[in-house]
């Protein structure tokens, strides 16, 4: 009820603003300045090379000359993204929320992202605009690490009618369906339907008799409406079915889960320039429903999660030097799960301002800050031994400048401090909690607080016109702080008695995951360097560099348990691409190298033993070759990681080969 | 006259870039004037390079600008016939005519016209509305009085956009 009366309010602060005008339209901009724009940043539109947040963003261009064929392949080559190594492209992204045209794509109640969710193909994609850095003062509690946002053509400039199947090695079979009907002069409506499918060959198989989906599957459609008005606002509606089947692992407890995932989800969105600037508002419902899910913890599960999200902003320029951002948000997630004692209910307020103030034509200073009440409930009060509550608030905030020295060169400096909630996940969705009671979870922090990520960023951006390409260094500090995921393992093993001697590798590997990232917190040094989009006699090229190192912190319960949790532990990748065109004839490839990483797992032969792992180090090259015979035909041979590699104990990553014929119509 | 110093613009001869660039600004002009469809490109017909700037000017919006019967038509306007031309919703004013800024900026305080030139100067000066640069990035800057003055509104993402004056 309490959401409803917010939402009514919401909606009423955009039905108050009257209208006329011209709203931010990412082709007509980008025609103008001759690169993308985005207003992912700071909320305010903006050139890519004006924003104050190190960001990049990935074209519609870039994403058909890399011959990817999911999102995960080209999140993968981004500098900063080191944590992230690809599993059949379907395991989990933890770099931040994961935004389709403003609505939060994101599982609740397991506190991550699926990839395989996003319910549209991916020539639907205008750009994909990552932000490194917190940026929950704009985004709120699940962008602590970063946000990225995916804008997809819109249906009433852009039309887009694409049939698209493809085969490949291991069962490969895709289809994509994609069609745009104008409905009238300004009005577009795109309908997209797909479904993909492969033998699952990146899970170590392991014996189970919980398995519920050996291989992953997809199947989802989506429907956008555009429809820019007569006088000038904008109002869209998307709609959004997706069916998929995963094997994935759950961020929080590491643990690995079966699911079948059925997701709902509706949006609708009106936006004006207004006499009080660029008004906008959003309402969007997710429901998703798990019809079977399988832990090694909890067994077999299903679950149901709705979420209902409406947020209102005004932008609006003061003068000549000032802008100034306000938003409102209502957020309520509800669970219902068989796997838990009660139901879950988070309600989510907040409020956010951004201001940015031009002390120079090349000098701008942009601030914002956020307030978010949280309330999480289970059960009700009659039953005082299942009923918990907690109430979490904070701030969070950002402060960047942005300074143009010259032609050729932009400093960036910023501070961002980001705060993350723990998620419904807490409330023992998989059986895990270590005594209700109590108000203690054995799957997160025990006093339910949010944690924290500070990071210090100074980047150097230098245009080199001889190579027509954008260099860039990036030193970034970053702290956690109050991490969520403490799980000693002694707790492990003394709550989970499976864990004192797992009775086969399968549980064995739960019980190692359930700790892996047990009480850790720490500080993370790193550059990025990058020569990004460069262009030289016709081969476009671009290369970039990652190191970070880490500097982690242990519970003391932990780090009895594993010393070496608390070694600083290195990273280094290099990821490129390079490509050619001639004629009818595209030649790419992408190149990936990433150092070992050292992660916690636990032995089980003869013993069960608790150590650090070392991976080996990743080379992988995919090659893509492209062949428009006609312009309307375009047939695609690519190949995905040349060389096949064992990640951990429980992934590997096979090459995979497969072609693509596409016809626009 | 820091933020003057500090500008990486600089003034120069038009180029096509530039017009393909000032054509695309005056979409972005939410109240566009009725009846008034013709786009004046400024000159000064005594001097050479002025002119020869208005010539690249007018060929390169003859080929930005969409043809068809409702669609703008550029003209060529010498600065001493610029009191007859009162149905221009646009002018974009060539090289070498500082000597004229003054009479432009009246000229679009008295008909509402949007004042378009290359050389950013007119802008930082508030004589023109618009200044437009293609190289090395695009920059458009925005007089603000001298929009105000003429009853120009720009879009707000616009504004948001581009750097004012």
């Amino acid at each position: 009820m309490r959401i409803a009366r917010s939402l009514l309010a919401i909606l009423s602060v955009a039905a108050a603003s009257g209208a006329s005008a011209q709203i931010l339209d990412y082709g007509d901009f980008e025609g103008l300045f001759g690169e993308p724009v985005t207003t992912s940043a700071t909320g305010k539109p903006e050139r890519l090379s004006d924003t104050p947040a190190t960001m990049d963003i990935i074209t519609a261009e870039q994403i058909k000359r890399s011959g990817a064929r999911d999102l995960a392949s080209l999140l993968r080559m981004l500098p900063g993204v080191i944590d992230y190594r690809g599993f059949n492209g379907v395991e989990s992204f933890s770099m931040g929320a994961l935004l389709l045209n403003g609505r939060e794509i994101y599982t609740a109640s397991f506190n991550q992202i699926l990839l395989e969710d996003l319910p549209i193909a991916l020539e639907e994609i205008r750009q994909i605009e990552v932000v490194r850095g917190p940026v929950s003062a704009l985004y709120g509690f699940n962008a602590a690490e970063g946000v990225i946002n995916i804008i997809t053509f819109d249906p009433s400039k852009d039309p887009i009618n694409l049939a698209m199947g493809r085969v490949g090695n291991n069962g490969r079979r895709d289809a994509t369906v994609i069609g745009t009907v104008p409905l009238a002069n300004g009005v577009g409506l795109r309908l997209s339907a797909g479904g993909d499918h492969a033998h699952d060959v990146g899970d170590v198989h392991l014996a189970t008799p919980q398995v519920v989906g050996k291989n992953p599957e997809r199947q989802a459609f989506s429907a956008q409406l555009s429809a820019v008005l007569p006088n000038g606002d904008h109002a869209g509606a998307e709609v959004s079915h997706s069916d998929v089947t995963v094997n994935t692992m759950v961020p929080e407890v590491t643990e690995f889960i079966d699911l079948r995932i059925q997701t709902d989800a509706a949006k609708v969105d009106y936006s004006a320039d207004t006499a009080i600037g660029l008004a906008s508002a959003m309402v969007s419902y997710t429901a998703m429903r798990v019809p079977t899910g399988s832990t090694p913890a909890s067994g077999l599960f299903q679950l149901n999660d709705h979420t209902v999200d409406a947020k209102a902003t005004d932008l609006v320029k003061l003068g000549i030097s000032d802008s100034v951002r306000f938003e409102l948000e209502v957020r309520d997630e509800d669970v219902h799960s068989n796997s838990s004692i009660a139901p879950i209910s988070a309600d989510f307020l907040g409020g956010s301002a951004m201001w940015e103030h031009q002390f120079l034509p090349d000098l701008r200073l942009v601030n914002v800050v956020r307030y978010v009440h949280a309330e999480t409930t289970q059960g009700d009060t009659s039953t005082p031994a299942t009923y918990v509550h907690f109430d979490n608030h904070g701030v969070s905030d950002n402060s960047a400048l942005i300074y143009r020295l010259g032609d050729e060169d932009t400093l960036r400096v910023s501070f961002a401090r980001g705060l993350a909630l723990p998620s419904q996940l807490t409330f023992e969705q998989f059986g895990v909690t270590a005594n209700p009671g109590k108000k203690t979870s054995l799957a997160n922090n025990p006093n339910i607080a949010t944690s924290n990520v500070t990071e210090y960023r100074l980047t150097w951006d230098h245009q080199i016109e001889a190579l027509a390409a954008l260099g860039r260094v990036s030193l970034f500090d970053k702290q956690s702080g109050d991490v969520i995921g403490l799980l000693p393992l002694q707790l492990v093993a003394s709550l989970t008695p499976v864990c004192v001697k797992p009775p086969n590798p399968r549980a064995a590997l739960s019980c190692a995951v359930m700790a892996r990232e047990s009480g850790l917190e720490g500080v993370i040094q790193g550059v990025q360097v990058q020569l990004d989009h460069a262009s030289w006699k016709g081969i476009e090229w671009g290369l970039n560099y990652s190191y970070e190192q880490d500097h982690p912190h242990a519970t003391a319960s932990s780090a009895v348990a594993v010393p070496a949790l608390l070694d600083t532990q290195s990273y280094h990748k290099v990821a490129g691409n390079i490509g050619y065109a001639a004629g009818d004839w595209t030649f790419d490839a992408r190149l990936l190298y990433s150092s070992r990483v050292r992660s916690l797992t636990l032995a089980t032969s003869p013993v069960p033993q608790v150590g650090m792992v070392a991976d080996k180090n990743i080379v992988s090259l995919s090659p893509h070759i492209s062949w428009t015979p006609l312009s309307d035909l375009t047939l695609d041979i690519a190949a995905d990681n040349l060389w096949d590699y064992k990640e951990d104990l429980i992934q590997r990553v096979p090459t995979t080969y497969f072609m693509t014929v596409k016809w626009s119509y | 006259m820091l933020a003057c110093l500090l500008s990486p613009i600089a003034a120069g001869a038009t180029s096509p870039k530039d017009i393909k660039i000032g054509v695309h600004v005056i979409d972005f002009v939410t109240n566009p004037p009725a009846g008034k469809n013709a786009i004046g490109v400024l000159y000064d017909s005594k001097v050479k390079e002025s002119a020869d700037d208005a010539q690249v000017i007018l060929d390169a919006l003859s080929v930005s600008l969409p043809h068809g019967a409702t669609a703008p038509k550029p003209i060529l306007v010498d600065i001493r016939d610029l009191d007859d031309a009162q149905t221009l919703r646009a002018v974009v004013v060539a090289d070498h005519m500082k000597q004229h800024f003054d009479k432009v900026s009246a000229f679009g305080h008295r008909t509402g016209a949007l004042i378009l030139s290359a050389d950013l100067e007119c802008v930082r000066s508030n004589k023109c509305t618009v200044g437009i640069a293609s190289s090395p990035r695009v920059e458009v800057i925005l007089s603000s009085k001298q929009a105000q003055a003429s009853g120009i509104q720009f879009s707000e993402a616009f504004r948001m956009m581009v750097t004012e004056y």
